[in-house]
């Protein structure tokens, strides 16, 4: 098992540099110059700006760049943002959009993981029919459309804050918003491997034997019937953590998601690989933990068994 | 089960980490809040260009002269006062003893000579601004191509710390207003420093922009920036060492940042900022305006919206649409003409843009920001002969009243137009290519404006054109290669002088992105940089947008209009023309 994380551990560094060499290279290709605004620009300018961000050339860039990258652990000045530097991005947008997803994830875990438990137990009444309707709409309704009604809402009841970033208050909104289509998405994986493991047989022994339905069911289903939702949890963590772009805008929240988005359309290289290098270093640890869980959850699973035997 | 509960546990464990870690935490409320137009794109004085940056500057920075908080005219700042010799050629500047830096030391000549050095050293986008004084630019390219001339010899001198003597080449009459933007405020070089990074082996370099954020930033206006947080909030603190520190009504301010109008609105609302400095663009400001909001704020703007039109005399080869390297129309300005004498201006203002905007006729605004110029009545004008022309207000009349053939630039006029573009050679529109024309989608307005366009040219002149949406920074580039055959633009005068607008046009400038070279235009310009007498400048330079406004080579559409969001119980903020803020007189009655 340890010999298996050693070895997945080890991948990382070649997985990620590969990562960085496409990205790179489609970043770079992409039509558009990072330093034009509003004006046509003199060569001279261009050409300063373009040697103050070892930008002149592809080949400059790479020899700059990935050795600062490693050896410091400094992605360098964005290109767009010219008084702060990469990592001071990352630095202040991480925690942020970190925490919005933890949230995010929490309540999505919990409530989802609740509704679709309890459907799955009462299975075609009020509440299954119910929870099906509402976690299709959940995952139906565009983020932008709940964050903005949330939004109104706080506006017009005062009760909350009306955007940004500060308070614990201002978290539950956004958090909220966040949480909606990855709880949809909880609750009908549960209530379908919940239905799968209450119909097998130890289940039923387990009740014969006189253990109350509700130690059965979330006692010893529900070990089981997470597995899957273990399996969305990993990469949907991971994307949820580095942050919504369209809650983040919607609610104000400085966190990493906007980035993405006006990484690319403002064509700041350096930024664009300081970000995917995060979520791709997010999704591939979470990938490693979900599968690490797998076998602490259930013992019969092992990572380390080989295709065929 | 006893270990399952480690997952429920440990996320509400994590969470409450994070909650502290990403820095949670209520601060005690500026004095005054507001919401900038966009987030600050940087503070360094040479790569400055947006507005909001320079907003925010003015707040924390000063030159020699500072802006009037009532009629933004220059005023002494930094300086008390200046001699100007009789060829009108040579400013002798008298610093004012008792400005400091924020950190004690003395502003001196010094420091704007280093300012500006870094300027030319170090080109930015205003830097062309310098080439007024004596050798600057010599100086810049030579210095760029690593055997820089003596820089004694650029006019810039020091001949003593509270003295500073520019020589320019030729009189410009309106340096005062440059000197109070901020392209032309002084640095603190010592405090600079320890950002200096090597440029390369010839001696070169560079300053980090991390010398504008604090702790390290000195600067020397009415605030201080104390506190900077990327993408969430500025903050000022009224400054103990401004000479002026007495009239600075603020103790202190901050700048939310937020990019999204909705959320904008709604803090508004909600009052957690006093003011909301910038609701163009977005429909909700019309919407507000149809309601009758009191707090809603509409001033014109120094800035003109208009489609540009490439007067080459092919098409570029490679333009697509079936025609590329054809033999261009808009190369006749009877086209051009006929082009824009169909656009009914009226509509779209009132339609697309709904915010009282100007319908235009002229390239350039009469928003009351030039008082000395007058504009010349149009080719279709009565009163063309005899020489007539219409001041700012009366011209606004004329664009406020039912359109007529008389006054400045040309009428909407179809009928004229279709008699124009027959007699170029497309009776009825037959045979006019479907040339493609661009906007950018970054602007909802623009894509509006261009079907309104497209429909009103195939009904007046049954002449039809392509739109092609082009994302922000591809369509840039593109306009600024030549690389178009239409497109819609947008340009604002960086400083009240009406060479902010016309130089744009020469047939040498690197802005001049339509291609139309018309060498009367280029002389006239360039003997209004030379006539020292501002009303007989004012006449030449008539001429000269005259010459824009009759051949077309832009079509204008409407000027714009700023707009605001404030309580009547802020003060300081009044809309303006060039959207400047003086933060001095800033308050709010609690």
């Amino acid at each position: 098992m340890h010999k298996v994380i050693l070895y997945r551990l080890l991948q990382f560094p070649l997985v990620l540099a590969v990562i960085y060499l496409l990205t790179f290279l489609l970043a770079w290709v992409a039509p558009g110059n990072p330093f034009v605004n509003e004006r046509t620009l003199d060569p001279l300018v261009v050409e300063s700006l373009q040697k103050r961000f070892h930008a002149e050339s592809a080949a400059k860039f790479l020899a700059y760049y990935p050795y600062n990258i490693l050896l410091h652990g400094d992605f360098g000045p964005s290109m767009q943002y010219k008084e702060w530097t990469v990592n001071d991005i990352i630095k202040s947008a991480l925690p942020i959009s970190v925490t919005l997803g933890l949230v995010a994830v929490t309540i999505a875990v919990f409530v989802g993981v609740f509704v679709g438990t309890l459907a799955a137990v009462r299975r075609g009444g009020v509440l299954d029919w119910s929870s099906l309707s509402i976690t299709l709409v959940g995952i139906s309704l565009p983020s932008f459309v709940t964050a903005a009604v949330l939004l109104m809402l706080a506006a017009a009841t005062r009760a909350l804050p009306v955007g940004g970033w500060g308070t614990l208050s201002g978290m539950i909104l956004p958090g909220f918003a966040l949480s909606l289509a990855p709880m949809a998405y909880i609750a009908r994986l549960t209530r379908v491997s919940m239905l799968d493991v209450l119909g097998s047989d130890y289940i039923r022994t387990a009740r014969a034997k006189g253990l109350s339905k509700r130690v059965v069911v979330w006692k010893h289903c529900l070990r089981n019937a997470f597995l899957p939702v273990l399996s969305y949890l990993g990469p949907a963590a991971a994307t949820t953590l580095t942050g919504s772009f369209v809650v983040e805008k919607v609610f104000n929240i400085p966190g990493l998601g906007q980035h993405f988005v006006n990484s690319v359309l403002n064509r700041d290289r350096t930024l664009i690989l300081g970000v995917v290098m995060v979520e791709s270093a997010f999704l591939l640890s979470f990938n490693l933990l979900v599968d690490v869980a797998y076998s602490w959850l259930d013992p019969r699973i092992d990572i380390t068994a080989k295709v065929g035997g | 089960m006893r270990s399952f509960i480690i997952i429920p546990l440990g996320l509400v464990a994590l969470v409450v980490g994070a909650a502290v870690w990403s820095g949670g935490g209520v601060e005690r409320r500026a004095d005054f809040t507001f919401i900038n137009r966009g987030d600050i794109y940087t503070l360094d004085l040479n790569q400055m260009s947006y507005l909001q940056d320079f907003r925010l500057t003015y707040g924390i920075r000063e030159g020699l002269y500072g802006l009037d908080p009532h009629t933004y005219r220059p005023i002494p700042a930094g300086a008390t006062g200046y001699d100007l010799s009789d060829d009108k050629r040579v400013w002798t500047f008298h610093l004012r003893p008792q400005c400091r830096w924020s950190n004690g030391d003395p502003v001196t000549a010094g420091d704007y000579v280093f300012s500006w050095r870094r300027m030319l050293e170090e080109p930015g986008e205003y830097t062309y601004l310098f080439y007024y004084v004596r050798n600057a630019e010599k100086y810049e390219k030579s210095y760029a191509a690593n055997d820089p001339i003596d820089w004694k010899t650029v006019g810039i001198e020091t001949p003593d710390p509270l003295t500073l003597r520019v020589t320019l080449t030729d009189p410009v009459t309106y340096l005062l207003d440059l000197m109070a933007f901020p392209p032309f405020y002084p640095r603190h070089e010592k405090s600079m420093e320890p950002f200096k990074v090597p440029q390369g082996p010839n001696g070169h370099y560079s300053y980090r922009n991390e010398y504008t954020r604090p702790p390290a930033v000195v600067t020397n206006g009415p605030f201080e920036l104390t506190r900077w947080d990327f993408k969430r909030r500025l903050v000022l603190r009224k400054s103990d060492t401004y000479w002026d520190k007495a009239n600075v009504r603020t103790n202190s301010i901050e700048m939310v940042v937020n990019d999204n109008p909705l959320s904008q609105f709604l803090q508004y609302e909600a009052g957690e900022v006093d003011w909301l400095a910038d609701l163009s663009g977005t429909d909700l400001a019309a919407e507000l305006k149809d309601k009758g909001r009191k707090d809603l704020r509409v001033s014109p703007a120094f800035g003109t919206a208009f489609l540009t039109l490439l007067c080459s005399d092919r098409m570029p080869d490679d333009l697509g649409g079936g025609v590329g390297g054809i033999k261009n129309p808009l190369a006749d300005m009877r086209v051009r003409q006929a082009l824009a004498m169909s656009i009914d201006k009226n509509f779209i203002v009132d339609n697309v843009t709904r915010m009282g905007e100007l319908p235009a006729r002229t390239y350039l605004p009469p928003d009351g920001t030039l008082p000395l110029f007058t504009f010349l009545a149009g080719p279709y004008d009565p009163g063309r002969e005899a020489g007539k022309r219409y001041t700012d207000s009366e011209f606004r009349k004329l664009l406020t009243s039912p359109p007529a053939a008389a006054g400045p630039g040309l009428p909407y006029d179809p009928a004229a137009a279709r008699k124009l573009l027959a007699d170029a050679g497309y009776p009825g529109g037959k045979g006019f290519p479907a040339l493609p024309i661009c906007y950018n989608t970054d602007s909802v307005a623009r894509a509006k404006l261009v079907q309104v366009v497209k429909n009103q040219w195939a009904q007046q002149l049954n002449v039809n054109v392509e739109i092609v949406p082009i994302e922000g920074k591809v369509f840039r580039e593109r306009v600024s290669k030549k690389d178009y055959a239409i497109a819609t633009v947008a340009w604002y005068g960086d400083y009240p002088d009406v060479a902010t607008f016309t130089d744009k046009y020469l047939s040498t400038s690197l802005q001049n992105d339509c291609n139309w070279v018309n060498l009367k235009f280029d002389a006239l310009c360039a003997q209004g940089a030379k006539e020292g007498d501002a009303e007989k400048r004012m006449r030449i330079l008539e001429r000269a947008e005259d010459l824009i406004d009759t051949e077309v080579p832009i079509i204008p559409v409407y000027h714009y209009v700023n707009v605001s969001l404030n309580k009547d119980n802020v003060h300081g903020v009044e809309a303006n023309p060039r959207q400047i803020t003086v933060f001095k007189g800033v308050y709010v009655d609690k």
